[in-house]
């Protein structure tokens, strides 16, 4: 049933009525005339499995915690003390929300198959390791989850491809975790971008530091932590002893689970380059790039890099290891720079920032909060800020810039075919190693 | 001759095996390769770094990959596991056919089959296929090798392995019969679909959801291909009829059937619209609202099953006659409104809406007069949304033409549907004082007007001002839309020269309160003394001006004042500003005080001013209450003030506020008593918590998260804790464990991605080492005497003593504390450790 708008004649004609007679009062418009949230009944939530929920799974699922439109009714980890703890969150918030004691409709699991299966969960979140994203988001698309999945889609181009796939044939609204592409200021940049408010745009620039992780020594094998399920956790991945810096927030460093810093914030600041340069549905044409990668220790993903992307519209993207974290727009008349994350602004002209964009320009639409996007997105059906095939061209392009990096020489890129161009060493390595059981569906 | 060539022949053939065999070897990497044979992951990997050069140097040249790929695997059987590795992923990028003999030992070992498989998945050619299928042949292979090659031959997608897979459908193995299932799936064609089609429709595996998905995957790819459209019309067909299939995958079928037949799919289409599962209505809604299906065949359906259809397929065809726009629908459409109650009805009403035709606006505006109220919101808010502009001309000719109710209903009506054209309609309906219909015309006028209808608008109100309050809400709302502060002010000044009654004065000063700018408040002062008889409803429109100078001007004119009513229209407005205004806890206090003396025995005043005590936290409030006189009107405002204050600087202050709780105790019910009960039992035994704390915030910052403002940001009381003042006393809770903590969430109101700040003041005896136990929800960082002791980043759950900090007290120190909150809950517990709490005194921090 559709909700009903509130009429400010409603407001206005209660204002009316409780001065009735009392003219010598000041006539005060209340506030809420402007404008009030309807609440959300019982049966209008959409019920959410958090599938994940170490460091930013437990931010994902606070965020949807706080959406009254959203029941969070389990979480899943192969980290018992990760679970537990996150199901003490859900728990202790909806006590306190419902003003009770104690709630314990928050249910926890080890395995996410499981959660799947359940009927009466609507929606994933997945904040697993990023080799676990394909197979997951895949096997809940199969059993009709909607699907918020953490940025990379994926760590390989085949497997998003497949995801793709998936998510399209299952018709699943999905969307990537790439939050910064929901930031109102990100938005009113790229629009200014679109609308030629820089002129022609020529040059992106990404800037991607590495923070503070720099190559370790190797690391010793240890005990596996009791409640931790680690072979579960590699999953497909190749069998590695166990030893802590291996797993939770340092898996992004190892090339068997990531692609490092590339996919890591890559996937969001490289994400904007594609939205301002209007390419979300599209790939670059070639790529070439040089890259650090440790000589020894745990880490093998790279740690400082420079690389080039050109687009078939004649747009360079380039990007490097320094600088402040964030992207600028270059055109011929002046840039935007987009810092990362926050979406705090600069541009020169300093006025660019001033600008309005007409009603008959590019408009790239807003959104209450990524989160928030995806449950409307749920209950509209339509495509969120950041959909699968988003996802996707962004991820593939980190990949792309990884394997360019690894082979050492420029790479041309076949959008159509989306696939290297006579290159079968780059069309090879592109692809995915599975350990058995786990395969794609 | 024919000897001559034979023996030619055999001498090239030697060259060239002579030539691969003993080749020249890529340079520079037998050191390389005899490194792989210690070589294990993390060690330094420089000495590999030939081989990557070598892999890059050999891309384009067939005979170097070959030579290289063939060194490679020679070494394998010698190197450690990791050495295994690092070769494989070489191997996958360069190997060619030649070498598979030499990778397949890898698949007959459990430790080293994920290496094997991973390279044989990237070599080109039957060769690996070969190998694959050979291994898995072995009898000796186990279960778990059985299903990786299976998964193998699965991706590599290479046809000649359907047969020896297709024998494994029959294992009695449900681990490999479901793995071979997905591996067939994966490499799709007819051959493959055929074989896992038969099989499937044999033993009724069309229930299991892999077999689903697997021929869900073979006939899409099928349905592409031109000549083998029937296998997949076959698949989709029987999925889609099979109700054990899963709605999900049904759905998917479904879309397949259209997809290969068109409008021909109309009845399958039809037939999901009406069914239990949402997702197959869903999908079938979807399909009928799609353009594949034409207008004519759907409507003549529609238009003869619409009204005696089951419910399920009602809600469905509604759905689909609005986003078709069917209007030939449309009496059907009303005559099942007629009908039918509850959702159906409503679903009907905003089909109407939807659809847009003028047939239903006099229906719908007989609905909304008339019945259950959420029909009437209904049938009004869908002609609200009405997709038809000529709407509005009707409801402009019902507006001057229908009775009383539909009059006043379509005035409403256009206002809510913004109808500009209508408003010298509506300007004519307020000139001529139409009684009927006055009302919701200046509503309109409210909404819709502008700045170039204030002169007929203050004309009517200066005529017509006995009834002043039909017209200030268009007033106000419309000069608060017509530009800067000053201009607002002056548009309603331009009339006060006009006036010549207070009544049409006390108009203008409720105005001029609506604006509440220090515009505004700066003339209503100047009114103070030029207009004393009025002076109580200028003080009520000063009331509005939320700022402190106003606040002082308020009160100097109140302590003037003698006459009773003028006075408490002055404390009211006072009140109403310093509910709002952000000062201190003191600074408030000190102006309820002031109010309070000037407040005689009024106790409605005295109520409200009691409310404002309540949410200050300061034992002087206490020392105030506790000394005046009481009288039963209200007694249980000054008990509640006592007891709310008392729990808020319970920790702070114990020995005052123990007494007043217990006190209060066996008058309180369920939580509120559980929550006192704790207390009490905190306050008698708070061994080493840290008690006492000041807070300032929450900050927040437009566009930094939690996470950023930890990162990225110090604010004043980092940078300077002398400046901030705004330090409040912190209330603390107590758990039924006992634990002694601050719930920051509730104390704020439910703030989110902000960042609140504690400090005390720790003295002891002499300087001592110690510990602070720290449990947050979520990050965290500490300070000791301005020094960073302790930061902690990640959202998390409060754990008591998650975090052990040491210090080393001196004899006065300040802890000062961070604590983020990215979401959901907000708290934190400390304790101190390593000197008795005896010798500790803590004091919330002021500056």
């Amino acid at each position: 049933m559709n909700k009903l708008m509130y009429s400010r004649r409603t407001f206005i004609k209660n204002v009316l009525m409780g001065t009735a007679g009392m003219a010598v009062t000041p006539m005060i418009i209340p506030s809420y005339v402007w404008g009030a949230e309807p609440s959300t009944l019982p049966n209008e939530r959409i019920t959410v499995a958090c599938i994940g929920v170490g460091g930013q799974g437990k931010y994902d699922m606070k965020a949807f915690l706080s959406l009254p439109e959203v029941q969070v009714v389990a979480v899943c980890d192969v980290d018992d003390n990760h679970a537990q703890e996150a199901q003490k969150i859900v728990n202790d918030f909806y006590a306190q929300k419902k003003n009770i004691p104690e709630y314990k409709g928050c249910d926890v699991y080890h395995d996410f198959r499981d959660v799947i299966a359940r009927k009466d969960v609507d929606a994933v979140m997945i904040a697993t390791p990023d080799h676990w994203h394909p197979i997951i988001s895949i096997m809940s698309a199969q059993s009709g989850k909607d699907i918020y999945c953490e940025k990379p889609l994926a760590n390989s181009i085949p497997e998003g491809k497949a995801v793709v796939e998936a998510v399209r044939k299952y018709r699943r609204v999905f969307q990537t975790g790439s939050h910064e592409r929901s930031r109102d200021n990100a938005r009113y940049a790229c629009e200014l971008v679109r609308n030629g408010r820089i002129g022609k745009l020529h040059t992106i620039r990404v800037n991607m530091p590495v923070d503070n992780h720099t190559p370790i020594p190797p690391q010793p094998e240890m005990p596996i932590p009791p409640g931790f399920d680690y072979d579960f956790w590699l999953g497909p991945a190749p069998k590695e002893p166990y030893t802590e810096k291996r797993c939770h927030f340092w898996f992004r460093y190892i090339l068997d689970y990531s692609g490092g810093e590339m996919t890591d914030r890559g996937a969001h600041i490289i994400d904007l380059g594609q939205l301002g340069n209007g390419t979300d549905d599209t790939f670059p044409i070639s790529v070439e790039g040089k890259g650090f990668f440790p000589k020894e220790g745990l880490f093998n993903t790279a740690m400082s890099y420079e690389f080039r992307f050109e687009y078939a519209n004649g747009v360079e993207l380039l990007g490097k290891s320094v600088g402040p974290r964030g992207i600028k727009f270059e055109g011929d008349k002046g840039w935007i720079f987009i810092y990362i994350h926050g979406g705090d602004l600069r541009a020169n002209p300093p006025s660019l920032l001033q600008e309005t964009i007409a009603p008959n320009e590019i408009h790239l639409g807003r959104s209450k909060g990524h989160h928030k996007n995806f449950i409307e997105c749920v209950k509209s059906r339509k495509d969120p800020m950041a959909p699968v095939e988003v996802g996707y061209h962004t991820a593939t392009m980190c990949h792309m810039a990884n394997i360019a990096m690894r082979l050492g020489r420029k790479l041309n890129w076949d959008p159509e075919k989306e696939m290297f161009v006579n290159d079968d060493e780059a069309n090879r390595m592109m692809q995915p190693s599975m350990r058995a059981p786990w395969t794609l569906g | 001759m024919k000897n001559i060539y034979i023996l030619i022949n055999i001498f090239l053939t030697l060259i060239f095996l002579t030539s691969t065999t003993f080749a020249q070897e890529i340079p520079n990497i037998k050191d390389a390769l005899n490194y792989l044979q210690t070589y294990k992951f993390g060690m330094n990997r420089e000495p590999l770094e030939p081989i990557l050069d070598a892999v890059k140097t050999t891309q384009n040249d067939p005979v170097k990959q070959e030579q290289l790929s063939k060194q490679l695997v020679a070494v394998l059987p010698k190197c450690t596991i990791d050495g295994k590795r690092f070769i494989a992923r070489q191997l996958v990028v360069i190997a060619t056919p030649s070498v598979v003999p030499g990778i397949e030992p890898l698949l007959k070992n459990n430790e080293t089959i994920d290496i094997g498989c991973r390279i044989l998945e990237q070599i080109p050619g039957k060769e690996a296929t070969q190998s694959l299928i050979k291994v898995l042949k072995q009898e000796s292979i186990t279960e778990d090798d059985e299903v990786a090659i299976i998964n193998s031959l699965g991706r590599r997608k290479d046809s000649l392995s359907v047969e020896t897979l297709s024998q494994y459908l029959e294992n009695p193995s449900q681990k490999l019969q479901n793995s071979v299932i997905i591996a067939l799936g994966s490499i799709g064609g007819k051959e493959a679909g055929s074989i896992l089609w038969n099989w499937a429709k044999s033993k009724s595996m069309l229930e299991n959801s892999n077999v689903q998905s697997a021929l869900l995957k073979i006939a899409s790819r099928l349905a592409e291909e031109l000549t083998e459209k029937d296998m997949a019309l076959e698949i989709y067909s029987s999925l889609f009829s099979n109700d054990k299939v899963t709605p999900i995958n049904r759905a998917y079928a479904l879309r397949g059937l259209v997809q290969l037949k068109g409008k021909d799919a109309f009845e399958e289409v039809w037939q999901s619209v009406g069914s239990e599962d949402t997702v197959l209505s869903s999908s079938g809604i979807d399909l009928l609202k799609d353009k594949a299906f034409p207008d004519t065949l759907l409507s003549e359906r529609c238009v003869s099953t619409l009204e005696t259809a089951k419910p399920r397929l009602q809600f469905g065809l509604l759905e689909v006659i609005a986003s078709r726009k069917i209007t030939d629908v449309v009496p059907q459409v009303l005559n099942l409104i007629e009908k039918s109650d509850g959702e159906l009805k409503l679903s009907a009403i905003q089909c109407l809406s939807r659809v847009g035709d003028t047939r239903a606006i006099e229906p719908l505006m007989n609905i909304a007069l008339s019945g259950p109220r959420d029909v009437r919101e209904t049938a009004k808010d869908a002609l609200i949304k009405l997709d038809n502009p000529d709407g509005n001309k009707y409801l402009m000719d019902k507006m001057q033409k229908g009775n009383l109710d539909v009059r006043k209903l379509a005035v409403e009506l256009l206002t809510e549907r913004r109808a500009v054209e209508a408003k010298e309609i509506m300007k004519n309906a307020i000139i001529k004082n139409d009684k009927d219909i006055i009302d919701e015309a200046l509503n309109y006028f409210a909404i819709l007007g502008d700045e170039q209808d204030l002169p007929f608008l203050f004309d009517k109100l200066m005529a017509d001002i006995e009834n002043s309050s039909s017209y200030i809400p268009a007033l106000s709302l419309i000069i608060d839309r017509t530009g800067d502060e000053g201009k607002k002010v002056k548009i309603i000044m331009d009339q006060w020269v006009k006036c010549n009654n207070d009544l049409q004065k006390k108009s203008l000063i409720s105005l001029l309160g609506n604006i509440k700018s220090p515009e505004a408040c700066a003339v209503l002062e100047r009114f103070l003394t030029s207009e004393p008889a009025l002076k109580t409803n200028i003080f009520q429109s000063m009331g509005q001006c939320v700022d402190v100078n106003t606040l002082e001007k308020i009160i100097n004119e109140v302590e003037k004042e003698n006459v009773d009513e003028v006075k408490n229209a002055g404390i009211l407005s006072s009140l109403n500003i310093l509910r709002t205004l952000n000062l201190t806890d003191k600074q408030k206090f000190d102006y309820y005080i002031t109010l309070w003396k000037l407040t005689g025995e009024n106790p409605t005043i005295q109520k409200n001013i009691l409310g404002g005590f309540t949410k200050l936290s300061l034992v002087e409030v206490l020392d105030f209450i506790e000394g005046i006189k009481v009288n039963d009107t209200i007694k249980a405002d000054w008990a509640n003030v006592r007891f709310n204050v008392a729990k808020n600087i319970s920790f702070s202050y114990p020995s005052r506020t123990m007494s007043i709780l217990e006190e209060m105790l066996p008058n309180l019910k369920d939580n509120q008593a559980k929550e006192v009960e704790n207390l009490l039992k905190g306050l008698k035994n708070k061994g080493e918590f840290l008690c006492s704390w000041s807070i300032s915030g929450p900050y927040r910052m437009e566009d930094y998260s939690a996470r950023r403002l930890f990162d990225e940001v110090s604010l004043p009381p980092e940078t300077d804790l002398n400046s901030v003042k705004d330090w409040r006393i912190l209330p603390l809770k107590v758990r039924d464990d006992g634990l002694i903590y601050a719930d920051l969430a509730e104390y704020s109101g439910g703030e989110v991605e902000c960042v609140a700040y504690v400090a005390c003041k720790i003295t002891v005896p002499e300087p001592v080492e110690g510990k602070i136990l720290l449990g947050t929800n979520d990050g965290v960082k500490v300070w000791l005497n301005g020094k960073l002791v302790h930061s902690f980043a990640e959202g998390r759950t409060m754990i008591p003593e998650q975090d052990n900090v040491p210090v080393k007290l001196e004899k006065n120190n300040i802890l000062l504390m961070a604590i983020y909150n990215q979401g959901a809950a907000w708290e934190f517990t400390a304790k101190l450790q390593g000197i008795s709490p005896e010798k500790v005194e803590v004091v919330p921090y002021s500056p």
